[in-house]
C-alpha cells in the first residue's frame, strides 16, 4: 500500500490555480522526487502535506488514513526557505523546535546531544545562532528536521545553499534514513541529485502531474532507442542501404572505433547485439539512456509548446 | 505541554532573560525616583554661598529693611561714599555686589544693584522680599498710621485662603473626601502608562512577527503549529512580559522609595534641608503625603489597579492583533510604516481624548471616547478616578472584549497567509484578498 496517496488535489489561490487535479502515490521506504519548474505547484503540495494549507478539493491519505493534526509529529520538514532565531542559543532553540514536534524536553536534549556529537558541533550548543557559519546553521537545521525520527521526511530543495561537503553529508544521511525505513519526499529542480538518490519521481508542470513512475521506467519511456558501441573491424557495410541500423558519430580511437547506432526497425538489445556481431567484433555495447535533465527539459519544453 | 504554551514560554523567557529587559526593569523605577528626589538632593548639596553686599542708602529708610540671612549679608556704607570709587574697588573690598538706593523701590531705577557676575535668583528674591515688606509698612504708614488692627488685617489679606471639601457619596452611602487634583494625577499616570504599554508591546509583537518572517523560520514553525497558535503565543507571551515588567516596577519602586525616604529621614539630612529653606520641609512633606494618601484612599486605588490591568490586557489584545497582522504582511521596517500610521494615529487620538477627559470626565466626548474600543483603554483610565458609573465601565469593557475577539479573528486570517508571502507589494486590497482566502 502506498504511504502517501493524493487524489485529485485542487488548490486555488485567488485567481490562480496552484494545483489542478494532482494525483500521486509514494511507496513506503522510498525516496520520491517531486520535480518541476519554479511555480509548478510543488511547494503548494508540500504545504498541503504539512497541513499548512488545505486543498480546495481532493484528499491526501497518509499511511492509509486522511491527514490529521497528529500526523505533524510523523513528518520532518526542511523547507526551501530555512532559518532559525538568530538571537537564540543553538541548543535551546533546537530543543524548542523538537518540543514543537512532540518530543519531551528530556528526550529532545538527549537525542540532540547525540546528533551534535555525530556532526562534531557539540561546542556550539551554547552559542547564539548568529555566531554560526551558514554551513553550521544548515547542519543544525537538518538535525532539527530529523530529530523526532519521522516516518515521512520532506525536503524542499535540500541542496540549495549547502556547500559540497554538507550536501554530501546530507545525501548520506538521507540514504541512511531510507535504510531505517523512512519515506523521503524530495522537491528539487537539481536533476543530478534526483538520479543519485530518488527511486521514483513525479514531474509537476503547470499545476498538473505530467510524468510519474520509477526513475528506471521514466527513463525507459523517454529513451530514444540509440546505443553507443565500441568495435573493431570494417564498418563500411553499415553505411549501405541494406543495413538494419544507422550508424553515426563514427570515431576512430587508438584501440577501437566508437559509434552511435539507431536501429531502423524494432530490435531488442540482444537481437541488435547478435546482428552487429555478424559484421564486426564488438568490444562495448551500451544503450544510451536519457538523463533526468534531458527528460525534464523535454517534458517541460513540450508542454510549453502545447500552450 | 501544549504547543501554544511552548510558544508562550519561548516568547516570554527569551524576552525576560534579555539583559536589556533586566536593566530597564531595575533602572526605570530607580531613575524615576531619582528624578523625584533630585530637587531635594540639589537643595541639600547646594551649599548656598553668602553674598556680601555693600549698600549705599540715600533715603535713610529702605537700606535698613534689608536683613541678613544665609543668602545675603548687607553692609551699610556712608551715604557720601564715592560711587565711582566703589565701582572700582567693591570686589577688592570683599563685596560680591553693591547697591545704591536713590528712592523708594516701587519706582523703576530707584534702586540699582551692581555686580561683576550675574546675581543668583535666591539673592534677587531675598532683596525683593525685603523691599516689599518695607513698602507695605510705608504704605500703611502713609494711609493712616501703623496699628495692630491694620497689621492683623494685612496678615489676613496676605494669607487669604478658601477651602471647599468635596465629598463623594459612594453607592453604599459612605462619604469619601475627594480631590480633583489627586484624581488628575492618578488619571495622568494611569493613562500614560496604558498608552505607553500598549504602544510598546504592540510594536514588540509586530517586530517579533517580522523577525520570524524575515528569518524564514516561520515556515519551519507552522509545519509544527497552527498559525493561530503561533500568533496568539506571541501575543500572550509579550503580554506576560509586560505584566512582569509592571510588577517588577511596582516592587522595585516600592523598595527604592522606602529606602530613599528612610535615608532622607535621617536627622542630619533633614536638618540640612531645614537650613536650606526656612520652612520645615519634612513637616510640610509629611503633611502633603498624609493628605494625598487620604485622597488616594478615596479614589479606590485597588479598583483602578484592577481595571488598569483589565484595560491594558484588552486594549493590548486589540492593538497587538493589528500589529501582528501588519508584521505578517510586510518584510521590513520601512514597509511597515505605511500600515502602522493609522494604528498609531488611533492611539494618539486616544491620548488626546484622554487629556480632554481628565479635565471634563463626564462630557459626552469623554463618554464616547471611553466606549470606542480603539480609544477606550486610555480614555477610561483618565475618567476612572472621577467615579464612572459601573454600567459604563461594564459596557466599555464588553465592547472592547468583543472588538478584540473580532480583531484577533480578522488578524489571524490575514496573518496565516501573510507570513508565507514574500516579495509581494502589499496593498489594502491584497489584505482583503488574503482575508477572504480559504484555508
Amino acid at each position: 500500500m502506498a504511504f502517501i496517496e493524493a487524489h485529485d488535489i485542487v488548490k486555488d489561490y485567488s485567481g490562480h490555480r496552484a494545483l489542478d487535479g494532482l494525483n500521486l502515490s509514494v511507496e513506503e521506504g522510498r525516496v520520491y522526487g517531486l520535480l518541476g519548474p519554479n511555480g509548478a505547484g510543488k511547494t503548494t503540495f508540500i504545504r498541503i502535506l504539512n497541513q499548512i494549507t488545505k486543498p480546495d478539493s481532493g484528499e491526501v491519505l497518509l499511511d492509509g488514513h486522511k491527514l490529521c493534526p497528529s500526523d505533524i509529529e510523523n513528518i520532518g520538514y526542511l523547507p526551501e526557505e530555512r532559518g532559525l532565531y538568530k538571537k537564540m542559543k543553538v541548543g535551546e532553540q533546537a530543543v524548542f523546535l523538537a518540543q514543537l514536534k512532540g518530543l519531551s524536553k528530556h528526550d529532545a536534549t538527549l537525542r540532540l546531544k547525540a546528533w551534535f556529537e555525530k556532526f562534531g558541533i557539540e561546542q556550539w550548543w551554547n552559542k547564539k545562532v548568529e555566531e554560526l557559519s551558514k554551513g553550521m546553521q544548515q547542519k543544525v537545521q537538518f538535525i532539527v528536521t530529523v530529530l523526532h525520527e519521522p516516518k515521512l521526511l520532506i525536503f524542499d530543495e535540500p541542496f540549495s545553499g549547502f556547500d559540497p561537503v554538507n550536501a554530501n553529508l546530507l545525501k548520506n544521511e538521507i540514504m541512511e534514513l531510507k535504510q531505517k525505513g523512512a519515506t523521503v519526499l524530495f522537491s528539487t529542480h537539481n536533476m543530478s541529485s534526483v538520479e543519485e538518490v530518488c527511486d521514483s519521481i513525479t514531474l509537476i508542470n503547470k499545476s498538473k502531474a505530467v510524468l510519474s513512475g520509477s526513475v528506471w521506467d521514466v527513463k525507459q519511456k523517454y529513451k530514444d532507442n540509440t546505443f553507443s558501441i565500441k568495435f573493431n573491424g570494417d564498418a563500411s557495410f553499415f553505411s549501405s542501404a541494406d543495413s538494419r541500423v544507422v550508424m553515426s558519430e563514427i570515431q576512430k580511437q587508438r584501440d577501437y572505433t566508437s559509434a552511435i547506432i539507431t536501429p531502423r526497425e524494432a530490435l531488442s538489445a540482444n537481437e541488435l547485439i547478435r546482428y552487429m556481431l555478424e559484421h564486426v567484433e564488438l568490444v562495448g555495447f551500451e544503450e544510451k539512456m536519457p538523463s533526468m535533465n534531458d527528460i525534464f527539459l523535454k517534458v517541460v519544453g513540450s508542454n510549453e509548446v502545447e500552450k | 505541554m501544549s504547543k501554544l504554551s511552548l510558544i508562550i514560554q519561548r516568547e516570554y523567557l527569551t524576552r525576560v532573560k534579555k539583559k536589556s529587559f533586566i536593566i530597564i526593569s531595575l533602572l526605570a523605577p530607580i531613575g524615576m525616583l531619582l528624578m523625584m528626589f533630585i530637587p531635594a538632593l540639589i537643595e541639600m548639596l547646594g551649599t548656598s554661598t553668602v553674598n556680601v553686599i555693600a549698600v549705599v542708602d540715600h533715603t535713610d529708610e529702605y537700606g535698613a529693611a534689608l536683613t541678613d540671612d544665609d543668602v545675603a549679608k548687607f553692609v551699610a556704607m556712608p551715604s557720601d561714599t564715592d560711587e565711582n570709587q566703589l565701582r572700582d574697588t567693591f570686589e577688592d573690598d570683599g563685596y560680591d555686589a553693591y547697591m545704591v538706593i536713590n528712592g523708594a523701590p516701587d519706582v523703576k531705577d530707584n534702586v540699582k544693584m551692581y555686580a561683576k557676575s550675574t546675581l543668583t535668583m535666591d539673592l534677587q528674591y531675598k532683596v525683593l522680599g525685603d523691599f516689599k515688606e518695607a513698602l507695605r509698612k510705608r504704605y500703611i504708614q502713609d494711609f493712616g498710621g501703623h496699628s495692630e488692627a491694620v497689621d492683623s488685617l494685612f496678615q489676613k489679606v496676605n494669607s487669604v485662603k478658601a477651602e471647599v471639601t468635596t465629598i463623594n457619596i459612594t453607592d453604599q452611602g459612605e462619604e469619601n473626601e475627594s480631590s480633583a487634583a489627586v484624581g488628575m494625577i492618578v488619571a495622568f499616570v494611569a493613562m500614560f502608562l496604558i498608552y505607553m504599554f500598549v504602544l510598546l508591546s504592540g510594536s514588540m509583537v509586530m517586530n517579533g512577527v517580522m523577525e520570524e518572517k524575515s528569518n524564514r523560520i516561520v515556515e519551519v514553525l507552522i509545519s509544527s503549529v497552527k498559525p493561530f497558535d503561533l500568533m496568539m503565543g506571541k501575543v500572550i507571551g509579550i503580554a506576560l512580559t509586560m505584566l512582569t515588567q509592571f510588577a517588577i516596577w511596582i516592587i522595585v519602586g516600592g523598595i527604592v522609595s522606602v529606602v530613599a525616604s528612610s535615608m532622607f529621614a535621617t536627622p542630619d539630612m533633614s536638618s540640612a534641608m531645614n537650613v536650606a529653606s526656612d520652612v520645615n520641609v519634612q513637616e510640610v512633606q509629611q503633611g502633603v503625603i498624609e493628605e494625598v494618601m487620604g485622597m488616594l484612599s478615596s479614589i479606590n486605588i485597588i479598583q483602578i489597579v484592577i481595571l488598569f490591568v483589565v484595560y491594558f490586557l484588552c486594549g493590548y489584545m486589540l492593538y497587538a492583533s493589528l500589529f501582528a497582522c501588519i508584521g505578517s504582511a510586510v518584510e521590513n521596517q520601512s514597509d511597515a510604516q505605511q500600515f502602522m500610521m493609522p494604528v498609531t494615529i488611533a492611539i494618539v487620538v486616544a491620548l488626546y481624548l484622554a487629556l480632554y477627559a481628565v479635565k471634563d470626565p463626564n462630557s459626552s466626548i469623554a463618554f464616547w471616547g471611553s466606549m470606542v474600543p480603539f480609544t477606550s483603554p486610555v480614555v477610561m483610565m483618565a475618567r476612572l478616578p472621577f467615579s464612572v458609573p459601573a454600567w459604563e465601565i461594564a459596557l466599555s469593557i464588553a465592547i472592547l472584549v468583543a472588538s478584540f475577539v473580532g480583531s484577533i479573528w480578522v488578524a489571524a486570517r490575514i496573518y496565516r497567509v501573510g507570513i508565507l508571502m514574500y516579495g509581494k507589494k502589499v496593498t489594502l486590497k491584497e489584505l482583503v484578498k488574503w482575508f477572504k482566502q480559504a484555508d
